[in-house]
């Protein structure tokens, strides 16, 4: 057992927090969430310049051959500070959805593209507010004959939906779910974009009105969908866990700083005693997140549990980092112009985000409990 | 961070998963292991465990090999209690002398003082008590009035403690006395080992709410100690009081993971066995949230003790962070055995009659009694706050007047 972060985790991190300071400092961050496309083109470029998308891809598919353990650092980096843009999205879903696809030609026809940032995949699972289970998916894959089929039906809360070059759509096929890799522009794609209390992030309404695809589109099953949905769900509990590390680090220092009844509010015990639970909450999150990158990347028997924690405690903790900090605040914590909101929308929509918190506690009853 | 246990640490797991399996019936307190229902019987129980434990060589696994431990590393001795918490078993009345009183005078006592107790503390052959907390110090440590004033050879103590577990059964103490004083609280204090039998010492055992009596007052009139029992220098006893209180919280983070594992597969059980509208309450979707919770804070607790110790040995102090085990595992088991009799409903209350079995004849709202002095027994959640607040976020004291130990 050992504590200590490999080389090239120390580097990533290195790396991630020098672009961050570099490229995205707060008014850009801010700026940016304004902007009609979320990101600016050259933001997500210069992400992908660094590599990093291809963090996950096996080396003889060209890529790090990395786990979600070193993709989560660079994640960690770019929640802290609030990097907006689908980098999150192409990294965990689109960039592995297609690489760990057994289908050869959709991989060489997309993934050179994808990990060097020229095009975007992005994955499309929810039709409603939970994660459907596989046989529950209402989006269907009609025969058409000749190996091709018809996609008609509706998916939800698509992340990064618009401006995605491909769509990777789970469909409800004879045999269970399928994983077709369409384009974005293929007759018969609706798509429509769903602005977000947290500016930052996007999500897309898919309607495929009778979208024409074919066996050669065909990217996986439900096993490759439990996969991608691992990387992203780790992925998530890092942003979440190492945001609220950031936005904890932030309150202690001004509770030091702001002072009132002459004398510095963090040595009132009603001040401190919530940062020391909320402290103990952060620190649970960041070895449940720990452990469940460790637990993907080792195939490990109980990931799934493990993945179910970390999202679950690693959200919660996040939000809470958030209330309590504008408690602690006090009336600047409830301003537009601080930047604390940003954190605190950030970990609304994480807590949201493929799926709720229901979904993974039902992973938990079953899986871990047996109930 | 690497979670995989190396092959030592594997090796470590096997032989003790081995061990229990061959060792062990069953849980404690079920027709695999009855619970004796009398004190003495359940004495002789805790007696039998200590010596199989010893015999088999598991009795003080953190110990260095030359007192008849085996110098286990701090993960060692969390996969050790990972491995108990499979089982109910008795509580080892020796976990004082264990886990506090011998790593203690290993650090600070004589070749003689180390001769004379530390075998007989792993051979269960002398049980160990601690008077540290009195009826004025209790957070306040530091305010303890028991007197211990030179006379010859030896001290003379008057005073009062309290709370002290294994009292009536114990063989020695750890006494922490004021030995001056003028001098400033924490200067003048001393750490004396205490034959329980001396004459002048009276132990009282405090009934609970629950009707049972875990602890105990000591009284202490004109007890004569011989100096030779000083452990570590006069007046310099605060430091050596610190040592023991290091030792406990390590030990702490993971009996309480252990107690708490334990705990929650009773209540998931109960959950299952009761019905309501023809429906177990597991498939209750309040009541799974709320298990689904408890699982979490018993993984969350095992992996953050992995992190804790991974690369430490046992002289390595755990620091302020091992605090937030004690604190989370107070509120959480006090928020899992409410959720016990709640489920429950008024069957919990009843102790006769035949729809008392339901609950257990009373037992498990006596589980929920005992659970209301976790937050306050081995450092009060205030205290343990304080203690984050103060040396793990840099946040100054405000209000009182010295600092959290």
């Amino acid at each position: 057992m050992s504590a200590t972060l490999s080389e090239e985790g120390r580097m990533l991190r290195e790396s991630a927090a020098a672009l961050c300071g570099a490229e995205f400092p707060i008014e850009r961050v801010r700026a940016m969430a304004d902007d009609p496309d979320g990101v600016s083109a050259e933001a997500y470029r210069a992400l992908a310049t660094q590599g990093w998308l291809a963090i996950l891809v096996p080396e003889e598919r060209g890529g790090l051959g990395l786990g979600i353990t070193e993709l989560a650092i660079v994640l960690e980096e770019l929640g802290k500070a609030l990097v907006p843009g689908p980098f999150f999205s192409a990294a965990t879903l689109g960039v592995p959805a297609v690489a760990l696809s057994a289908n050869d030609g959709l991989r060489q026809a997309w993934l050179e593209d994808l990990t060097g940032g020229g095009r975007r995949v992005t994955l499309a699972l929810l039709e409603d507010a939970g994660l459907p289970s596989p046989g529950g998916l209402a989006l269907s894959a009609e025969s058409a004959g000749e190996g091709r089929y018809s996609l008609k039906g509706e998916k939800r809360f698509v992340p990064d939906l618009l401006g995605a070059d491909g769509i990777a759509v789970v469909a409800r096929g004879r045999q269970g779910p399928v994983v077709f890799l369409l384009d974005a522009k293929a007759p018969g794609v609706w798509i429509e974009e769903n602005r977000s209390v947290d500016s930052a992030s996007r999500y897309g309404t898919l309607r495929l009105d009778g979208v024409t695809v074919a066996d050669s589109d065909v990217l996986g099953d439900w096993t490759l969908v439990e996969r991608i949905l691992a990387y992203a769900n780790v992925g998530i509990a890092a942003i979440a866990v190492a945001s609220a590390e950031a936005v904890f680090a932030q309150v202690v220092a001004y509770v030091k700083q702001r002072v009132q009844f002459g004398v510095p509010i963090g040595t009132f015990q009603a001040v401190q005693h919530p940062l020391a639970n909320l402290f103990g909450e952060i620190e649970s999150a960041r070895s449940a997140y720990l452990y469940s990158a460790w637990a993907v990347d080792r195939g490990s028997e109980d990931q799934r549990r493990a993945v179910a924690l970390a999202r679950l405690t690693a959200t919660a903790a996040y939000r809470h980092a958030c209330t309590t900090s504008l408690q602690a605040h006090g009336g600047i914590g409830f301003t537009w112009e601080y930047d604390l909101h940003l954190h605190l929308k950030r970990a609304l929509h994480l807590q949201n985000l493929l799926g709720g918190a229901e979904d993974f506690e039902e992973v938990i009853a079953r899986d871990a409990l047996g109930i | 961070m690497d979670f995989s246990l190396s092959p030592v640490e594997l090796a470590f797991r096997d032989e003790i998963r081995s061990w229990l399996q061959a060792n062990v019936p069953g849980d404690y307190g079920t027709p695999a292991w009855p619970k004796p229902a009398d004190e003495a019987g359940q004495h002789a129980a805790s007696h039998q465990w200590v010596t199989k434990l010893h015999q088999g060589g598991w009795g003080a696994i953190t110990w260095p090999k030359q007192y008849g431990g085996r110098d286990a590393t701090p993960t060692e001795q969390f996969i050790f209690n990972d491995e108990m918490a499979a089982y109910r078993t008795p509580v080892p009345f020796t976990i004082i002398g264990i886990g506090m009183a011998g790593p203690t005078i290993m650090s600070f006592g004589t070749p003689a003082q180390r001769d004379r107790y530390l075998a007989k503390i792993v051979s269960g052959e002398e049980i160990w008590c601690q008077g540290f907390s009195e009826p004025n110090a209790g957070s306040d440590l530091a305010n303890l009035a028991t007197s211990a004033v030179p006379s010859g050879d030896h001290y003379v103590v008057n005073g009062q403690k309290i709370w002290t577990s294994f009292g009536p059964i114990a063989g020695w103490c750890l006494l922490l006395v004021r030995t001056d004083p003028v001098a400033a609280k924490h200067k003048g204090l001393s750490y004396l080992l205490v034959d329980m039998r001396s004459p002048g010492v009276e132990i009282r055992p405090i009934r609970q709410i629950t009707g049972d009596s875990e602890f105990s007052e000591i009284f202490f009139t004109d007890v004569r100690v011989p100096k030779a029992n000083l452990l570590g220098p006069e007046n310099d006893g605060w430091r050596v009081a610190i040592r023991t209180l290091m030792h406990e919280r390590t030990n702490i983070a993971a009996l309480v993971y252990t107690n708490f594992k334990r705990e929650l597969r009773d209540v998931v059980s109960l959950t299952k066995r009761l019905t309501r509208n023809g429906r177990p309450l597991s498939a209750d979707p309040l009541v799974r949230r709320k298990l689904v919770h408890f699982y979490g804070v018993a993984e969350t607790m095992r992996l953050s003790n992995l992190r804790m110790r991974a690369g430490k040995t046992a002289a390595d102090d755990p620091g302020p962070i091992g605090s937030i085990f004690k604190l989370i595992w107070a509120t959480s088991n006090q928020a899992m055995q409410e959720l016990a009799v709640e489920v429950l409903g008024p069957y919990a209350e009843l102790v006769s009659g035949r729809d008392a079995e339901r609950g257990d004849e009373g037992a498990w709202l006596k589980r929920y009694l005992r659970s209301l002095a976790n937050s306050i027994e081995g450092g009060t959640s205030e205290i343990l706050r304080n203690i984050v607040a103060e040396r793990v976020l840099g946040l100054s004291r405000g209000g009182a007047k010295e600092k959290s130990q």
